[in-house]
């Protein structure tokens, strides 16, 4: 046990993970996370601008992940979060399992946000919420267009097997100092 | 109608609406767990000072400053419905008297000068951009 805590602190050093946690998310957690993410993130040494759409685009990644997870079983609500600081920027990442009947969705829901021009992103953004359509679990996708607006980059996202019924679905955004 | 006022929190703004003086304050993070609770006594106010303007008016010859300050340090995404909303609500009072829209954001906040030039774009009203 001592030993596995040594290679995680090692990980965790040598991968620069400034934030993690793994276990279950509920709306107390994630403002527990946020508060702990804003102070890290608001070392005088970081760049102020990324920093503050780091923290953007925090919420409503981690957010996302507890509106989901209601959705699903009990107990289902087990996920896993990293926020690391490479050198030109920060970088988010986010892992929990999901339906394998959600997968296509999904992936049609990311890869068409990644297919989108700014002006594109910002029409479909103002449509959402335009339309209306939003309860408190936010609206069809409003959260994913938010974060792809905000982080200007590519949403990266990957899945792996878990159960039979199950998938492991992870997102990472990178967010670059300017 | 009353002055409708509530403090900040770590997760609600500070919410300041003043049908005497004409103003209203918004100022803080907005991810309230419930976004829904959270504005519709903003919104249900805004629709009764609209009513109370629109009598007032009838009353003074002159024309009334309407000052809305937004000083939002984040909102989420399921507020940016709601927070279209009062601007909706305000754009109706807009008749008859001088509003004025005040959008505050610090220098680095790309992303809330951003949000309030969308506003603006999406509503067709002219805001006063504040740099912190």
């Amino acid at each position: 046990m001592t030993s596995n805590i040594f290679n995680l602190y090692k990980t965790m050093k040598s991968d620069k993970i400034i934030c993690a946690y793994h276990g279950n998310f509920n709306y107390d957690v994630v403002n527990g996370l946020l508060k702990t993410a804003k102070i890290n993130l608001s070392h005088p040494e970081n760049n102020r601008t990324s920093a503050k759409k780091t923290y953007n685009i925090l919420v409503e990644c981690l957010e996302n992940i507890h509106k989901h997870s209601e959705h699903g079983e009990e107990n289902t609500n087990e996920a896993i979060f990293l926020l690391t600081q490479p050198i030109d920027g920060f970088s988010i990442a986010i892992g929990n399992l999901i339906p394998i009947e959600e997968k296509e969705k999904l992936v049609k829901n990311i890869d068409e946000l990644n297919d989108m021009t700014r002006d594109e992103l910002k029409a479909h953004y103002r449509t959402i919420i335009e339309n209306g359509q939003i309860s408190d679990r936010g609206g069809a996708g409003l959260g994913m267009t938010d974060i792809a607006l905000k982080s200007r980059s590519k949403l990266n996202y990957t899945f792996n097997d878990y159960s039979e019924n199950e998938l492991f679905f992870s997102l990472s955004v990178h967010v670059k100092n300017k | 109608m009353e002055i409708y006022k509530i403090e900040a929190t770590e997760n609600t703004p500070l919410v300041d609406l003043n049908h005497n003086n004409h103003t209203m304050l918004f100022e803080g993070d907005s991810r309230p767990e419930n976004v829904q609770q959270f504005y519709s006594p903003v919104l249900k106010w805004l629709e009764d000072y609209s009513k109370h303007i629109y009598f007032l008016k009838d009353l003074n010859n002159s024309s009334i400053d309407v000052l809305c300050n937004f000083k939002f340090e984040y909102f989420n995404s399921s507020s940016a419905k709601y927070i279209r909303d009062v601007i909706t609500a305000l754009a109706s009072v807009e008749s008859g008297v001088n509003l004025k829209i005040n959008w505050h954001y610090e220098e680095m906040d790309e992303d809330m000068q951003e949000a309030g030039e969308e506003f603006e774009e999406m509503m067709g009203i002219k805001f006063n951009f504040i740099v912190e």
